[in-house]
């Protein structure tokens, strides 16, 4: 459709309001209360346009261009109009430096006098020259004010972490309260009292630390102004420079803006237009980043212990000791550990490391206790070819979800939407967290126990019909003898719910389709692990349902698509993960985490960590590696999503990335086939060996790419008995870890949001 | 020509009883409507009629029918907006409390007409009786079957709820009535869409005044004809004038629309209180712009108050006395718009809160020389570009009367100086 913006001709595709077709167009409208991702408010009116045909003013955030619309956004009467409301806006928000003549020599003197109790002006702001209400103030240029700012006096809530609400600075254009309402799901805040007494708050006017927040930080970067301002970053000066990278502590993969200050990590923010997270992050992507990279806990140099003590010292004599004793031990005493927070590169040459220099078959990693290392597993015992790149944002057009367990926040704002259009939420086991809130109903069960539960409800939902023929799935006639086989009250017994819910709920995945099932590792580990993902397959297969294994590790699906290829006849990545804590090895080269242990489970144990975490007690060498922060590489996210990122700051002290230590490790030991100058040289042999990634140019950012899926029929029902379990879980995934740090010990500002009930 | 019609049964006792008003031939119209007629004859009937608003707006109720779409997917609502929170308002509360069924008569021919099967009263909170009396009403309806499920056999099902307001004027906005009864803070909508396509949970809805659902009975019984007999040929039937102030009688007055101000003022109110004259008045409720004294000769019918530059609204006269300091009323203004401003939008929110701190140091004899025209620019300011009515409604009096009393203001302030 067509529309003519003060003369211009302007194509506009879909439904779209006149101020986004402005600005696309590069037509400035000023506006305070507008965003992109929020249904428009149109409070602020300064974005008010006329609108031929249509009688007096309307507002261009609110009015949805039309074919044929003629528009006038700058007319000498609009521009008046705007100055009028501006100048009421300017009334309750501390103004003087907006218009006072000194204001550019004041510039130069801004630092000496800015940290003080009360903001009466923009040189007293702490949010410095981050504010919308400055831009608009310089297009529409007042040279006077009519009122006098109006200090609404009231007192700064200090006492919540990460950062500060001052009302003060409000000008109420409602941006927080909506993103937190309409986006996030939390409603934490809300507008309270009414008129010219409105105030941004919460319930009953309680901390945010009681009202329910995440802390996710969407409010603060919505603020126009200063009245929201991150603790760490309020008075500081604007960072020198933006990079972007993605975020390495879980699998959503979301795109962060890094601010650099002075070779420092100033603040992360979501990506405008990341892909994943499109302007969202949680409170680790959002909050955190800074805290981890810069830790006090980071391993600056290479630490060797000496005399039952770690000490300093080069990389020379760290490698030189390490090549040293592991030329000394017979492959198979040697095992290797990885991470599932590397990047693929430092993933690849690690087991590359493993099979073809230290020739060892012992290779296991965090991604093995996955959610979707179960589901491979237990696909590969069924001959069954589920596929794994279900996109995170398909799960927002489903009408009924299933959720296992508990879901990182991007899948939870995901589930948000779609409950918000109208579907509903059955969540199943886990703890408490946000998804909660809109979830139709919370049925809590233990992880591990779900077996029953799902064969009935596949039951109930088969009915008695017998398969047509020959046109279901392959296996539907077995599977539906199985189910006949199968009696309700085991369902009944075992997930303690009433017969006639376990009805209500087929109805409701009858009635609601497309469906989504969702699970974590806690539905997938444990005895009845592998049953619990047999049953809700073929639940899924049934209902023709999304189905998505949630890993939690920011490189979870990119190692276990590089550990299949490696595999090569070894033992299973679960069982040597189990040798290597029950102390069969001798030694042992550890990339990150490993659970907590008694005593040292090797002779010699070499760590490759960013931090000095729970597997360095028993470290004989402690080898310092980057954060994703500081190097450049790949991820891939749970989705499948190939994601590059570039270093945003040099590394730490002496802190070499994953691939390159290995690399000179093999050099150190004389190995040949590790010479790879860049991370980029390591992608590229990966392309070309790794089938998952055969053919994908890790270094081409602007196309979404998506690591490949072998092209199986997945159509068929799992009908064979998995194969008998070990007990317990190996491996507790946490998602505030981050390789060896535990943010929500370690950080303090973590610890009082998780430890505050 | 008796012009009694809303009104008529009021002197008898216990008319809220349904075996009385159903000995007054109570739901007559609903069975002559649910039995004989098609809903499009009910909507016709009522379009033909020109019954206008009497909430404020004057909009036309056939007119407002119609643009809900016929066929949809969802539910679609009826809201009965009963907030009546216009100061100098007081018609609803006396249909409600006096003759709750005339009501509830009148909202079932318009479910019927629109084809709705839920619908609201939403009340203001104070009015706690005459909401416990409305709910007495509504279970003795669902008794004898005039609510609930197969109406009278026919085969239409209707229920209807009572919902109590918190004390908010933005809550008789229609949107914010429709936020507040979702059971959100009540701030407006932002408009288009309007309630007729997306309402009340997304719902096509309809948001009826109090005393334009009660004509409805009398239009289905005695034809569009008769009801446009009683009134203006565009605008039909009579009106419930409160007239507060003043006045020797004040009170209600059912009269034709259209009656002359000044009779109404003069004939049906008693004139003024002895020994005063008339100064001004507000005749459609508080944001309705003020006559002079010499502005009163104009027939009371929505276009007609429109076209003398100000607005019938709900109907509401309130006279202003000589002996009331224009300063006071302007006073009374300004602190009630800038209390119930909701605070969303920047003109209202700031305007009215400016409006009444410069009214306010006038009144305490603190006043600027250009405060009067201060408060001309800022009313002009707000008006035409808030999100909802309410901004002009703040913006409209106080534009009219300092424009009109500016000399008087101009000499209140002098004599603080």
């Amino acid at each position: 459709m067509k529309i003519t913006i003060d003369h211009l001709n302007v194509d506009v595709e879909g439904r779209k309001s006149v101020l986004d077709a402005a600005r696309e167009s590069g037509i400035y409208i000023p506006s305070l209360c507008d965003h992109p991702r929020l249904v428009p408010f149109s409070g602020c009116r300064l974005c008010v346009i006329e609108v031929r045909g249509r009688r007096g003013v309307v507002p261009a955030c609110g009015t949805y261009a039309e074919d044929g619309m003629v528009v006038v956004t700058s007319s000498p009467s609009l521009q008046k109009m705007r100055l009028q409301i501006l100048d009421l806006i300017l009334s309750e928000h501390p103004s003087a430096c907006l218009i006072c003549r000194e204001k550019e020599t004041c510039e130069d003197h801004k630092s000496t006098i800015r940290k003080v109790g009360e903001v009466t002006g923009c040189v007293l702001c702490p949010n410095n020259g981050r504010c919308d209400l400055q831009t608009v103030v310089e297009h529409l240029k007042p040279d006077n004010l009519h009122f006098p700012a109006l200090y609404r006096d009231q007192e700064i809530h200090r006492k919540d972490p990460f950062f500060e609400r001052n009302e003060n600075l409000c000008i109420l254009c409602g941006r927080c309260v909506r993103i937190c309402h309409e986006v996030r799901g939390a409603s934490t805040l809300a507008f309270v009292n009414r008129g010219s007494q409105t105030v941004i708050g919460t319930a009953l006017g309680r901390p945010l630390l009681d009202s329910g927040c995440q802390f996710c930080g969407a409010c603060v970067d919505v603020c126009p102004t200063g009245a929201l301002t991150e603790k760490t970053v309020k008075y500081e000066t604007l960072p020198d420079e933006k990079k972007a990278t993605i975020c390495g502590f879980c699998s959503q993969g979301c795109e962060l803006t890094i601010h650099v200050k002075q070779g420092r990590i100033q603040a992360s923010v979501p990506a405008e237009n990341g892909p994943v997270n499109r302007g969202q992050a949680c409170v680790r992507g959002r909050f955190l980043v800074r805290d981890a990279v810069h830790h006090p806990r980071r391993v600056l140099k290479p630490l060797v212990r000496k005399n039952g003590r770690l000490e300093e010292t080069g990389w020379d004599e760290a490698l030189g000791l390490v090549a040293r004793r592991f030329a000394a031990t017979a492959p198979r005493d040697i095992a290797v550990f990885g991470s599932a927070q590397d990047p693929c590169e430092d993933l690849f040459i690690l087991r590359k490391f493993a099979r073809e220099g230290l020739k060892t078959p012992n290779l296991s990693g965090v991604e093995a206790f996955s959610a979707p290392a179960r589901l491979l597993e237990a696909a590969a015992e069924q001959d069954i070819a589920p596929p794994l790149n279900g996109r995170i944002s398909d799960i927002a057009k489903s009408r009924v979800i299933l959720l296992f367990g508990n879901c990182p926040p991007m899948v939870g704002l995901e589930i948000h939407q779609a409950v918000k259009n109208g579907a509903r939420l059955i969540v199943v086991g886990g703890k408490e967290s946000p998804s909660i809130r809109c979830a139709s109903a919370w049925l809590k069960i233990p992880g591990g126990k779900e077996f029953d539960l799902l064969t009935g409800l596949s039951k109930i939902l088969a009915g008695d019909g017998h398969p047509q023929n020959g046109s279901g799935p392959k296996g539907e006639a077995e599977f539906k003898k199985h189910l006949q086989e199968f009696k309700i009250a085991d369902a009944v017994a075992s997930s303690g719910l009433p017969e006639e819910k376990l009805h209500r709920l087929v109805q409701l995945l009858e009635k609601r389709r497309p469906a989504a099932f969702l699970f974590n590792a806690t539905f997938a580990e444990g005895p009845g692990g592998k049953a619990n993902i047999v049953a809700l397959w073929n639940l899924a297969l049934q209902n023709q349902a999304l189905f998505i294994p949630l890993g939690l590790e920011s490189n979870v699906r990119g190692a276990l698509e590089i550990a299949a290829h490696f595999r090569d006849g070894a033992p299973s990545a679960r069982e040597i993960g189990r040798s290597i804590l029950g102390g069969a090895f001798k030694a042992l080269y550890v990339c990150g985490h490993l659970p907590r242990m008694e005593r040292s489970p090797a002779e010699f144990m070499v760590v490759q960590d960013s931090y000095l975490g729970d597997a360095g007690e028993f470290a004989d060498v402690i080898l310092p590696a980057t954060t994703f922060v500081e190097s450049e590489g790949t991820f891939v996210n749970m989705e499948g999503r190939l994601q590059k990122f570039s270093p945003a700051i040099a590394p730490s002290g002496e802190a070499r990335p994953g691939w390159r230590i290995i690399c000179d490790l093999a050099g150190t030991m004389g190995l040949p086939g590790f010479a790879y100058e860049a991370a980029s040289a390591v992608f590229e042999a990966m392309a070309k060996t790794v089938p998952a990634f055969r053919g994908l140019n890790g270094l081409e950012r602007k196309a979404e790419t998506f690591v490949q899926e072998p092209a199986k029929e997945s159509r068929a029902f799992a009908v064979r008995t998995p194969s008998a379990e070990e007990a317990a879980p190996l491996y507790e995934h946490d998602p505030d870890r981050y390789k060896g740090l535990a943010m929500s010990r370690d950080i303090k500002s973590l610890n009082i949001v998780r430890g505050h009930k | 020509m008796e012009t009694k019609v809303l009104t008529k049964g009021f002197e008898l006792d216990h008319l809220f009883r349904i075996g009385v008003y159903l000995d007054q031939g109570g739901y007559r119209a609903v069975k002559k409507a649910l039995t004989e007629w098609k809903p499009e004859q009910v909507l016709d009937e009522v379009k033909k009629a020109n019954l206008r608003g009497r909430g404020g707006a004057g909009f036309p109720a056939g007119l407002k029918w119609s643009f809900v779409p016929q066929k949809t997917d969802k539910a679609k609502y009826l809201c009965v907006n009963a907030d009546e929170g216009e100061p100098g308002t007081f018609k609803d509360r006396y249909i409600m409390a006096h003759d709750p069924h005339l009501l509830i008569e009148g909202i079932i021919l318009a479910a019927y007409a629109v084809g709705i099967h839920t619908a609201y009263i939403y009340i203001r909170g104070e009015y706690e009786l005459i909401a416990r009396r409305l709910e007495g009403a509504i279970g003795d309806a669902y008794a004898k079957g005039y609510l609930g499920k197969n109406i009278l056999g026919v085969g239409f099902d209707l229920d209807l709820y009572v919902h109590r307001g918190a004390g908010a004027y933005i809550c008789g906005e229609e949107t914010g009535l429709l936020e507040s009864l979702e059971g959100k803070r009540g701030n407006p909508r932002l408009k288009p869409p309007f309630p007729a396509s997306v309402g009340l949970f997304q719902s096509p809805t309809v948001i009826n005044n109090v005393e334009t659902l009660a004509n409805v009975p009398f239009i289905v019984l005695n034809g569009a004809a008769w009801f446009l007999e009683r009134g203006s040929p565009k605008d039909g039937g009579t009106r419930i004038f409160g007239v507060s102030g003043a006045v020797n009688k004040p009170g209600i007055y059912e009269l034709p629309v259209g009656t002359s101000l000044r009779e109404i003022i003069f004939d049906h109110a008693g004139g003024l209180k002895p020994g005063r004259t008339l100064k001004a008045v507000i005749p459609g409720g508080m944001s309705s712009p003020v006559f002079k004294a010499d502005e009163v000769d104009v027939k009371m019918d929505c276009d007609c108050v429109a076209a003398a530059g100000s607005m019938l609204g709900s109907g509401a006269i309130i006279v202003i006395d000589d002996r009331t300091p224009i300063l006071d009323v302007l006073s009374k203004v300004a602190k009630f718009y800038a209390h119930e401003s909701c605070g969303q939008c920047t003109p209202c929110r700031l305007g009215t809160s400016w409006i009444h701190k410069i009214v306010k140091r006038m009144a305490a004899g603190k006043g600027r020389a250009d405060d009067v025209d201060g408060l001309i620019r800022l009313s002009a300011n707000i008006k035409g570009r808030t999100l909802c009515p309410l901004g002009d409604a703040a913006a409209l009096p106080v534009l009219a009367i300092a424009k009109k009393f500016k000399a008087e203001l101009q000499t209140a302030l002098k004599g603080s100086a």
